[in-house]
């Protein structure tokens, strides 16, 4: 499963009611668009983490504004 | 140039020539010190010149029915503030409209400790990074005189993570768990749904904890191993029996709306098994749910006081660092239904381990008291 994908998973398993998967394209933002505040993005990341092995910064998670920008993160990141 | 309030990354506020009319206007509702934060909101610190703004953002988040009162006046704001409980600071939007609060607040026995708490984002910003960016405050220590203090605690709740991630990801050590703590049904971030929430306590150390302590058998590995990440200490066994004389001293806590009764022990007495007799009796007509009674490890008799308690169903909830200038134990009642445990979000290691450690003390208890 490619980083993407991963990440539309764990989006989806917030269990927003607004949100459907033909939202989550790469330029989906994860506030204007899919409406995420900051108790979602925690919880986004602490599933983040747990999926990908990885521990995230709070400031990482600030400068993530679109779904491309978080798979641009993390395939940096596994890459090291 | 005005010093910038919080360090990192928050720009410093720019000379006045440098600023746009947006940001001129903004500057106006700021007294003080003040930073810049991203998407042009400002933190400025809570001072007679905008505190009327505190009552709005808590009536934007909670109407009226915020538990803490004094937020909804600003004359108790700022009393607090001179009377040195409360060091508070206000977000404010690009039309200097407030945005958000955070503060440190004295509420533990050892006045040389505060609190982090009273988050919050007001609705319409519900939707941004505003509530991480303010938590970040939280990790400057300019926020508040950390030289006269000896640490910085928060009780996360679990039914998010987000308080729980903010003080791992700002350098807090998880110390303790706190079953059932508050009422699900009343606390508006409730993301699991469960009727109780229970709350971890983390806690930062900003000065050398006393040379002497001691522990209780019992629970000696599991609070060495979560205190290894703090300051170095010296625990010694609980080994003396009651004393032979004197009078348990102690004071309480009771958050009614949340049938939470808190006791913290600073000595015990000869009289300490008919204290917990009637503490239990006055739990009970007082409709408690959540009982904790926190003991000072300066007494050599906590081993014993602990057995007594564990007698009468009480089990660890964990370390209360520096509770009373000297580290406290931290030991827990839950009445009335089974804890939630599947609803209960935990985010650290120590915390998840905590918790098989307190799920197990807690059927120990149960077992022997049957």
């Amino acid at each position: 499963m490619t980083t993407i994908d991963k990440l539309r998973r764990l989006i989806l398993d917030l269990q927003k009611s607004n949100i459907t998967a033909e939202m989550l394209t790469p330029e989906a933002l994860f506030v204007d668009t899919l409406a995420l505040d900051s108790l979602d993005m925690t919880e986004l990341m602490v599933h983040a983490e747990d999926t990908f092995g990885l521990d995230v910064d709070l400031d990482d998670v600030t400068n993530m504004p679109t779904i491309a920008s978080a798979v641009e993160y993390f395939d940096k990141r596994l890459a090291e | 140039m005005e010093p910038a309030l919080f360090a990192g990354k928050f720009e410093p506020l720019p000379e006045d020539k440098t600023l746009t009319p947006e940001m001129k206007s903004t500057k106006a509702a700021c007294q003080g010190d003040c930073a810049v934060l991203k998407d042009h909101f400002r933190r400025v610190r809570v001072d007679e010149t905008n505190a009327v703004h505190v009552g709005e953002v808590f009536r934007s988040a909670y109407g009226d029915d915020f538990p803490v009162k004094y937020v909804y006046q600003p004359e108790s704001v700022v009393q607090e503030i001179h009377e040195g409980r409360l060091v508070a600071t206000l977000a404010f939007d690009a039309e200097g409209v407030a945005a958000g609060y955070i503060s440190v607040f004295k509420s533990a026995p050892n006045p040389r400790l505060w609190e982090a708490g009273n988050l919050v984002v007001v609705p319409a910003y519900k939707h941004s990074d505003l509530g991480l960016l303010l938590a970040e405050g939280y990790s400057d220590e300019r926020l508040y005189p950390k030289a006269e203090s000896d640490g910085l605690f928060n009780e996360g709740v679990c039914c998010h993570y987000f308080s729980q991630v903010s003080a791992i990801k700002t350098g807090g050590v998880d110390c303790a768990l706190e079953l059932d703590q508050l009422d699900g049904a009343s606390f508006r971030d409730n993301r699991t749904g469960s009727a109780r929430i229970s709350c971890v306590f983390n806690f930062r150390e900003y000065s050398d904890p006393p040379p002497q302590a001691y522990l209780p058998e019992v629970y000696a590995e599991i609070i060495r191993e979560v205190a290894l990440p703090l300051r170095p200490r010296v625990y010694s066994p609980s080994v003396a029996p009651l004393p032979a004389s004197g009078t348990t001293r102690k004071e309480d806590q009771f958050y009614a709306s949340a049938q939470t009764w808190k006791i913290a022990v600073w000595e015990i007495g000869s009289d300490w098994p008919t204290v917990v007799t009637k503490l239990l009796g006055e739990a009970q007509s007082r409709g408690v749910i959540s009982l904790q009674i926190t003991l000072n490890t300066a007494c050599p008799h906590i081993g014993e006081a602990v057995r007594v308690l564990r007698a009468e169903g009480f089990f660890l909830a964990g370390l209360a660092p520096r509770w009373f200038g000297s580290d406290g134990l931290l030991m827990q009642q839950v009445f009335g239904a089974e804890t939630e445990y599947d609803r209960t979000k935990l985010y650290s290691k120590t915390a998840k381990k905590l918790l098989t450690f307190i799920r197990n003390d807690r059927a120990s208890v149960q077992a022997d008291i049957k």
